[in-house]
């Protein structure tokens, strides 16, 4: 049996030396590679600026409706039950034909809200910010509020209340996740969905695993 | 759940001015509050269900914002495919002025064919650290062989102090300490429907007079079963805490409940699951059972669960494994690996590429 500390076992160990970082992650590769790389990165930007909301948004990556707006739900220091509970609501909104809700929690309990089929995403809560010693939870709260409007493609967000959807009628619900204003035109959907069609057929032919 | 118990494994072996925070995509990332880390999750593709163009764009505004904001000495990254958002972003963030440092936690045991063009990508890490394999005599993987890595041996969250006495893990598990206890636990069950095999074992288990049983309900599993008498549902973290409770285990062959089962000593029957893309569970489960360390059932079929189950319910034969279990077990690598990533960041373990 080795010692304690041997590193060595099996596969000869690599040169190690005093020196700078050698190379950048993301700037190696042949003139190719980066070409292939810049190309990437251009499809990729022109399916964000010219598409609508991303294609999916169902964990697992279940049948989209394209059609449908996207919502942000800022729902913070919320317990398991409520967080199960109120995606089971979102959930069933979606099914009745509403938006799509993009849950956003302060706390642990993920796995409540994707058991729901409802996407779940996270933010640092305000206790855990001035913790670390950070000061300004408000911004730094408006800049990932600004981040999931710009990733999402949408505009309307809305904070629930610790206790979620508990206590709030169908209606009030429904007024609350629909967003203002018109719907974008017909042409501009008829647009999205095209752009849409091409994306999926790019990732599905590209061979992007990443 | 394998790269965040690795990745604790080492935080909690850092040096006195480390302070290790944790960005995953594992909804079971709170747990590393409990050892004082500070996390956040960031919804894996899967999750957001949106196609990798988009993601790996999201992904990389996302962490670039987090390293400018954190200012980390270093990225540990541990995952078998590196991704474009990854790189870009700590490239992004060198080019604003972070010093930071890239590492690659690169767990072996691929299968083979499994390389889809990823391990070009190990020269964009100034560190590759290769957790330790017990099984690496049977690995025909991708990265098997290859010598850009530094190795340290198998990474396990606990080391064998740290395991609690039989009486109190016993109370901690809800089980009875001086009856035989049996771990059933066939992973997250989100790969492959695992019902039909856990309810086989069960069933059989039961036969066992005596016989307690503990099903393991992993943090990340989407559903739950209705369990009752004999057998005692858990989600504890991590269960190897409370393997002296145990008189032997039925698992999966992941990284992390292979080399915690086999190295702390309890005689198991593992279920490779063959459909982990980049995970030979059933090789390593052979590796095992040829060097007569554990029982391996890449078939459970009733004849074989009916055979293993006779054999680890009987004390000679447990007793046979488990000092297998010793002879193969290796030192636990998580301080090495730690100590390489330390390195790295003070500038003198940097890998000459």
């Amino acid at each position: 049996m080795p010692a304690a500390g041997d590193t060595t076992r099996g596969r000869a160990t690599p040169r190690l030396g005093p020196g700078p970082a050698r190379r950048a992650p993301g700037s190696g590769g042949s003139l190719a590679v980066r070409l292939r790389r810049l190309a990437g990165d251009t499809v990729g930007w022109a399916f964000e600026t010219l598409g609508g909301p991303p294609p999916g948004l169902v964990p697992g990556g279940g049948t989209a409706n394209d059609d449908r707006p996207v919502v942000v739900v800022l729902l913070f220091g919320a317990t398991a039950d409520v967080v199960a509970t109120t995606a089971g609501v979102l959930a069933g909104r979606l099914a009745a034909g509403g938006p799509r809700a993009v849950l956003v929690l302060d706390g642990p309990h993920f796995a409540a809200a994707r058991r729901a089929g409802v996407v779940v995403d996270h933010v640092i809560s305000r206790a855990d910010w001035a913790a670390r010693g950070y000061a300004e939870w408000d911004t730094y709260l408006a800049g990932e509020v600004d981040r999931l409007r710009r990733d999402l493609r949408t505009r309307h967000v809305v904070t629930l209340p610790p206790e979620g959807t508990d206590g709030m009628g169908a209606a009030e619900l429904r007024e609350l996740l629909t967003p203002p204003g018109r719907r974008p035109n017909p042409l501009t959907r008829l647009w999205w969905r095209a752009v849409v069609r091409v994306e999926r057929r790019v990732d599905r032919t590209s061979g992007a695993k990443s | 759940m394998g790269h965040l118990a690795r990745l604790t494994a080492m935080a909690r072996r850092s040096g006195s001015g480390v302070r290790p925070q944790f960005l995953s995509m594992s909804r079971a990332v709170p747990v590393v509050e409990a050892e004082g880390f500070r996390w956040e999750y960031v919804p894996s593709r899967d999750d957001l269900g949106i196609g990798p163009r988009r993601w790996n764009r999201q992904f990389e505004r996302r962490l670039t914002r987090v390293l400018l904001r954190d200012r980390p000495a270093a990225v540990v990254f541990d995952g078998t495919f590196p991704y474009d958002g990854l790189l870009g972003a700590i490239a992004a963030a060198r080019a604003a002025g972070v010093d930071v440092r890239s590492v690659w936690s690169r767990r072996g045991m691929w299968r083979p064919g499994g390389d889809g063009g990823q391990l070009a990508r190990s020269g964009r890490f100034d560190l590759v650290v290769a957790p330790g394999e017990l099984a690496e005599s049977a690995d025909r993987g991708a990265t098997a062989g290859r010598t850009d890595a530094v190795d340290v041996g198998p990474i396990t969250l606990l080391d064998a102090d740290e395991l609690l006495p039989r009486a109190e893990a016993a109370a901690a598990l809800g089980v009875e300490p001086d009856r035989p206890t049996a771990l059933l636990t066939l992973g997250a069950g989100n790969v492959r429907d695992l019902t039909s095999d856990r309810q086989r074992f069960l069933d059989r288990l039961l036969a066992v007079p005596d016989l307690q049983v503990v099903v393991t309900h992993a943090l990340i599993a989407d559903q739950a079963d209705e369990l009752g008498g004999r057998v005692t549902a858990t989600s504890v973290f991590p269960i190897s805490r409370y393997f002296r409770a145990l008189d032997f285990a039925v698992a999966a062959a992941g990284y992390n409940s292979f080399h915690e089962l086999v190295g702390f000593g309890v005689p198991t029957a593992f279920v490779p699951n063959p459909s982990m893309p980049l995970d030979d569970q059933p090789a390593r489960a052979r590796w095992a059972a040829d060097a007569g360390a554990a029982l391996c059932l890449e078939e459970v079929t009733p004849d074989a669960v009916d055979e293993a189950v006779t054999l680890l319910a009987d004390l000679d034969g447990r007793a046979a494994l488990a000092a297998r279990c010793r002879e193969v077990a290796r030192p636990n690598g998580a301080r090495d690996a730690m100590a390489a990533v330390e390195d790295v960041v003070a500038g003198v373990g940097l890998v000459e590429v």
